[in-house]
């Protein structure tokens, strides 16, 4: 529907020509397309606020009441959707990679944080869990790793408990000492406040529609150019190969004749803007 | 309009039309792709008015069309944009000295991936812009950029603490930290916790202080330092003034 109106500007009930498709142009503006919202992925966006709620409000009357009904023993990002869920629930669940993907626990105290949950390790890292754990390496904390009464990494501690890589990964990750409590922040955001803007971006980054039909030209050039809005959609509509020249609308299945208005060649766009007799003279 | 020798190459061994503009505007001049930009749509618009009214217009008339269009629009915007500028602060690229009894206290981070360190350079001056006192700093691993910046100032902040000097004027290149500080969001992130501390310091013990933001050309002394710093042991002060910034001093003091 959406579509049709950025299209269809027939008369009455005719139909205009749908020159790109409506996942085409969701596609950010940077990227070739016309950066319409995508309504899909900005219901996920605002759906994965309300997820980040979960994680950031453990007390609010919602969050307990889901998690008593869904979670008793875990935490939200390790729930499973269950048997026969809420449509809320439900909801809330399949946001769950979107909240993942901005994720990141800020390092107070370390003390509330397992070192086998994934997200507190900068840059995406987990600790792949052993085989066989005892029972006191699976309730190790962040905070065992520190050095006593100090906010330092124990690097021998941890180089003997953990394999060289992962020791490496730990090492990279900074400690502040003026982080208090272990809170979880939303990374794709300075302030750390789940935001659904930046969101909806990381989403549209990583979708598959707009992997398939982004374009990798210098689209800022066009963007940004000092011109009138009008013009720069025009120039957009040419570069997409969406002009309706002759050539282009005969594909369309459009009748009308070949030929270029002012001379006999085919007229295609190169033609019509460039080659053209009569174009070629206003370049002069 | 003198735009064929730029356009022609191109078109002459053209592929489709998308790399074929987009080539164009790859090589020529920026202040030719408005002109350019607004020809093409100008064309088009006189082809379309062959095709649906039978009305031709003479090259002079396309390219006036184009060139009166993008003029008064630049116009109406030169004046949309003044009407908005006047509000904004300028900022001077050029450090000036505090005003007297007070001292300036300039602090800059810079990153060196190669050594995974974060350098601190921290330079105080009097109202006479006379070196006082300077210290580096380092530390490791690297950071994000802006929680470099508000760690510098952090740290700076709690050393002229410890120094007794009160009446202290910060300056930050980075516009960043400077309007957290001042600004009334409060965050949860590492970097808002930072700032969370630089507000508490100015609102007990700095209570005279400030921060401003200066633009890079004026910091040039933090700057500088903060280089030097990644190549220092982890802590140096300096009571005299370090050979890397003494012409640069000696410079701003005039």
């Amino acid at each position: 529907m959406l579509n049709a109106f950025w299209w269809g500007h027939g008369n009455g009930n005719r139909r205009g020509v749908h020159w790109l498709s409506w996942e085409r142009l969701t596609v950010p503006k940077y990227l070739g397309g016309m950066g319409f919202k995508s309504l899909k992925a900005f219901n996920m966006a605002m759906l994965g606020k309300q997820a980040w709620k979960l994680l950031t409000h453990p007390d609010s009357l919602i969050t307990r009441l889901l998690k008593a009904r869904y979670y008793p023993s875990s935490d939200y990002i390790a729930a499973k959707v269950g048997h026969n869920p809420r449509f809320v629930w439900r909801s809330l669940w399949s946001v769950k990679a979107v909240v993942e993907n901005g994720l990141q626990w800020n390092i107070g105290s370390g003390t509330n944080i397992s070192v086998w949950n994934p997200f507190w390790i900068w840059g995406n890292y987990s600790i792949p869990r052993f085989a066989d754990m005892n029972n006191a390496m699976a309730s190790l904390k962040v905070s065992d790793m520190f050095v006593p009464n100090m906010k330092q990494w124990h690097m021998e501690n941890i180089f003997i408990l953990f394999d060289n890589n992962s020791a490496q990964q730990i090492s990279r990750t900074p400690l502040y000492s003026s982080v208090q409590q272990d809170t979880p922040m939303w990374k794709l955001e300075k302030n750390g406040i789940y935001s659904v803007r930046s969101s909806y971006r990381s989403i549209m980054d990583n979708s598959l529609t707009v992997q398939q039909h982004k374009l990798d030209d210098n689209w800022k050039k066009i963007w940004s150019s000092n011109v009138p809005p009008r013009i720069k959609k025009f120039i957009w509509r040419v570069t997409r190969g969406c002009l309706p020249t002759r050539l282009r609308l005969h594909t369309r299945g459009v009748v009308c004749p070949l030929q270029c208005p002012f001379c006999s060649e085919d007229e295609d766009s190169t033609h019509a803007l460039f080659t053209c007799p009569k174009s070629a003279q206003c370049w002069q | 309009m003198g735009l064929w020798n730029e356009v022609s190459y191109v078109v002459s061994n053209a592929g489709n039309i998308s790399s074929t503009i987009f080539e164009i505007l790859q090589h020529m001049q920026p202040s030719h792709h408005p002109i350019f930009n607004t020809l093409m749509w100008s064309i088009w618009k006189n082809r379309n008015n062959k095709v649906c009214n039978d009305s031709t217009d003479t090259c002079q008339t396309i390219c006036n069309r184009a060139t009166s269009l993008l003029q008064s629009w630049t116009n109406a915007q030169e004046v949309k944009q003044q009407g908005c500028t006047r509000s904004t602060p300028r900022h001077e690229t050029t450090w000036t000295t505090p005003s007297p009894g007070r001292y300036k206290c300039n602090v800059d981070a810079s990153f060196s991936e190669a050594l995974d360190i974060v350098g601190i350079g921290m330079c105080i001056r009097d109202s006479e812009g006379a070196f006082v006192l300077a210290r580096t700093e380092w530390f490791s691993p690297i950071t994000d950029v802006n929680i470099g910046e508000a760690i510098g100032l952090l740290k700076a902040m709690v050393w002229v603490r410890d120094l007794h000097l009160w009446n202290m004027d910060f300056e930050v290149d980075s516009k960043t930290v400077v309007d957290y500080i001042y600004g009334k969001q409060i965050g949860v992130s590492d970097f808002s916790a930072i700032i969370t501390h630089c507000v508490h310091l100015l609102c007990t013990d700095l209570m005279n202080s400030h921060v401003s933001f200066i633009r890079r050309q004026a910091n040039e002394v933090a700057h500088s330092f903060a280089k030097a710093a990644l190549s220092e042991a982890s802590f140096c002060d300096y009571y005299h003034i370090p050979t890397c910034i003494e012409s640069i001093i000696i410079n701003e003091m005039h």
